[in-house]
């Protein structure tokens, strides 16, 4: 009896152990591969405008009309900016870690501009994590229009979403948010 | 011989029902909010909700990303009678979309998700948007199912007017007017 009881606890933590272990890496496993489908051959730090078919696969909140444009972004090297540039229109910028956590979102409203850049940049060391344990956003001001964000994991993704109202707009819409840039800090 | 089977068949099922038990929880978005008599859940991705984390993978998992901060995600695969949602059947969505500065409606399956959003669809005078989900051509907004099996339908509103207020909106009712 006790030796039943012994297997019967063992195989309760077992299924605890495989869920939890399926919740935390499975998803974002799959989250990665879809994004590196969707983004192509495209390298790592580098500003893509999605293709229809792919952006009505990769973000449910987006139709084929919409302007999608990401960055997968790589801290490891050093910090990432991202040089947004907007057209008069709605708009919703987001920075997510590769396991799916939203580390930043704002929208045209709420941003006041439709031209500004976004650092992002690792938390410093275990010590530094440990002391500042949420992923943080900053405001930086004088020359420069921005934030700047600090993030625990070091890669992840920046999404730019556009609403077009007008069909006939799409392309000079596309044609402002394509001057978007992603480029690794220098120095 | 019995013995020795006993732990193995026992390791086997705690392994199965703790890796399907994940499975079911996010793809069936466990945690989800269900709006009072009107048939939608809404998904609600919030931080320090530990539903969020089956939220999230529900979304992850379809290798999607998950709709930023102040949208809100409402789903259903049931009509007001409780039918599912079927691509062979010609459902109807009516009434008045929830104030928000921009919106989609989607049916989603595994074999894909067409969408119509507030750039592409006709409002009538009453204010109500009416949109037609259907595999033959269908006069006013009208939504091609992705395939003839069983789809979610999805309402995303983005830039709500509150995004902090918890009551869910008057949501649209759902219809299936024949198959």
């Amino acid at each position: 009896m006790r030796r039943q009881f012994f297997w019967l606890l063992t195989a309760t933590i077992l299924a605890v152990i495989a869920h939890i272990g399926y919740v935390l890496f499975v998803p974002s496993r799959s989250f990665s591969a879809a994004i590196d489908t969707a983004l192509g051959t495209a390298p790592i730090n580098t500003f893509a405008i999605l293709d229809s078919e792919v952006q009505l696969r990769l973000l449910p909140y987006a139709s084929k009309d919409n302007i999608i444009g990401i960055c997968k972004f790589d801290l490891a090297s050093g910090p990432v900016r991202v040089a947004a540039q907007l057209p008069e229109s709605f708009w919703n910028f987001a920075v997510y870690t590769l396991s799916g956590e939203q580390v930043y979102a704002i929208n045209d409203t709420q941003a006041d501009t439709n031209n500004f850049n976004v650092e992002l940049s690792r938390n410093g060391g275990l010590l530094a994590q440990v002391l500042n344990s949420a992923d943080d956003a900053v405001d930086v001001t004088g020359d420069e229009i921005g934030w700047r964000i600090s993030m625990t994991e070091k890669q992840g993704l920046a999404v730019l979403w556009v609403a077009v109202a007008d069909p006939l707009l799409r392309k000079e819409t596309e044609a402002v948010v394509k001057q978007s840039r992603c480029v690794r800090v220098e120095g | 011989m019995m013995r020795a089977v006993f732990p193995v068949i026992l390791l086997g099922l705690g392994l199965v029902l703790g890796l399907l038990s994940a499975q079911y929880m996010m793809e069936t978005a466990s945690g989800a909010t269900p709006v009072a008599q009107s048939g939608w859940n809404e998904i609600r991705i919030e931080k320090g909700r530990w539903q969020s984390i089956y939220l999230v993978g529900h979304f992850l998992r379809r290798g999607q990303v998950p709709p930023p901060r102040g949208t809100r995600f409402f789903a259903r695969s049931l009509d007001d009678d409780g039918n599912s949602l079927r691509g062979d059947c010609q459902v109807s969505v009516e009434g008045k979309l929830p104030d928000s500065r921009w919106w989609f409606v989607s049916a989603a399956s595994g074999t894909g998700r067409t969408t119509l959003d507030a750039g592409q669809a006709v409002r009538e005078a009453t204010g109500e948007t009416n949109i037609a989900l259907s595999v033959s051509p269908v006069s006013g907004n009208w939504l091609v199912p992705p395939g003839s099996g069983a789809y979610e339908l999805q309402l995303v509103l983005l830039g709500v007017s509150d995004e902090r207020d918890a009551a869910a909106p008057a949501l649209p009712r759902v219809k299936r007017l024949w198959c």
